[in-house]
Formats: C-alpha cells, structure tokens, sequence
C-alpha cells in the first residue's frame, strides 16, 4: 500500500513538473527545483532534530527523509498556485502576488492539510508527536504550517524573479531558501509548543 | 451552457490529479480500511468545484 501511494504521488509530481514546464518553460522548472531543494532541507531536518512528526520506513527515500515528503510541498504548493490562478484570475510570477492570491493559496493549503494528514494517519506513513491536538484527525498547527510555508516560498520565489540578471535571481533564491526551510519547521515546532498543540 | 476547452482543462490539470488522487484516497479509505474520511475532504471538494465552475466559460 505504501509504495503504491508513493509511487502514484511520484508519477503525478512529475506530471505536475511536466504542466510547468509546459505552461512557464524553464522558470518552471526551476520553481518545481526550488521546491524539492526545500521539501528536501526541511524534512530532513525534521527526521535528523525528531521534531514535528515521524515517518514510517517507506520504499522510497531522499536523504534520510521519505521521498514523497521532500516532494509534497511542492506538489502541494503548485496545486494551490494552479488553484489561485483559475480562482482570482491573477497570473503568478516575477512580481510580487496580491493580498488576495496569497490569501486563496493559503486556504486551498488548509483544504490540503485537511486531505492528507488523517489519510496518512490512517495508513500508517506518518505521525505527529504524541499529545498533538487535532480536529478530526488533522493537527491545528497543520492550519499554520501548510498555508505558512506556501505564503512565504511564493513570495521568496517572485522576489528572486524579480532580480535584473540570472546571477542574482539565482542568489536571490538560492541563499534564503535553506533559512526558510529550517527555519520553517523550527518555527512552527516552536508555536506547536508554545501554544501546547 | 458549461462548456471546457482544451486549453483551460490543461490549465488545470494539477487539479484534476488532485481530485483523482483524493477519489483513490476515499476509495483506499472504504476498501483497504473499512471507514471513510470523507468530511475531512469537504473542504478540498469545495475548492476544486469552485475552480472548474469559475474557469467553465473562458477559452
């Protein structure tokens, strides 16, 4: 069962590759590269610190974390820009999105969270720390920790676009994106804690 | 009349996986597990109607 789900999740996240590259050529796929570079960074850090939650041993793996948790935040991601686009009609790019664009891709993350986290409960692929209170099965700090992660990459990804040559787009992206990655999954562990969630 | 173009579906088609991927996650639920999560899929359900239904007319 796990390694079917990993696999269809796999095969769909190339496909999803395959619609930006499509649609947006190489600025596509450097978004999707950009996104596994952080899924990456971020869950392993959550599987070496132990924070936030586990993972069961799965078949296929990116470091020392699940493959299919590295590349979740950008197939999530994508789908909620792709989303927010057909919704608002606003066309994601080099420059900064609207108040509103961001605000829909944080609820279609929060409709995400609300997929995913008890099916994975369900099936065994994941676990949050012990005592983390949920809503039907779905974690509160998840309704942070989706729409957060979204809001911030999207809006570090525009910013870098926006630079005047490849060099410093490059930099742009490439120097803060590990500080939001890690950064992220400290962050959140911290509000988890502070708020007792 | 609803009508869908070529152009616009593929637009969304990121969407259209996801409602397959969450059809099969229902469907695992009833069948491998013997339950359903299916109010927890409300909220995405809604998400993906409104997008077709706001893109139906362009193209």
């Amino acid at each position: 069962m796990h390694l079917f789900i990993e696999t269809l999740t796999l095969l769909f996240f190339l496909g999803f590759v395959a619609h930006a590259v499509i649609l947006r050529g190489a600025a596509g796929a450097g978004f999707f590269g950009a996104m596994l570079l952080m899924g990456f960074l971020r869950e392993n850090f959550v599987v070496l610190r132990d924070i936030l939650y586990g993972f069961a041993p799965l078949h296929l793996m990116f470091g020392r974390a699940p493959l299919i948790a590295s590349i979740i935040w950008g197939y999530s991601i994508y789908a909620a820009m792709v989303w927010a686009e057909a919704v608002s009609g606003e066309r994601y790019g080099d420059r900064r999105p609207s108040g509103r664009f961001l605000a829909l891709v944080a609820v279609f993350m929060i409709a995400l969270a609300c997929f995913y986290e008890p099916f994975l409960a369900l099936i065994g692929m994941a676990r949050w720390q012990a005592g983390t209170r949920a809503v039907l099965g779905v974690p509160l700090i998840t309704w942070i920790g989706y729409p957060s992660l979204a809001v911030l990459f999207l809006l570090l990804w525009s910013w870098a676009m926006g630079r005047d040559s490849r060099l410093k787009r490059i930099a742009a992206l490439l120097i803060p994106l590990p500080f939001l990655a890690i950064g992220h999954a400290l962050g959140l562990q911290a509000v988890k804690s502070a708020l007792d969630w | 009349m609803v009508r869908f173009s070529t152009t616009h579906t593929f637009k969304v088609l990121p969407l259209v996986l996801l409602g397959i991927m969450a059809t099969l996650g229902l469907v695992i639920e009833a069948v491998r597990y013997g339950t359903l999560l299916w109010a927890t899929k409300i909220p995405l359900a809604v998400l993906l109607a409104v997008a077709f239904f706001r893109t139906r007319r362009e193209g």
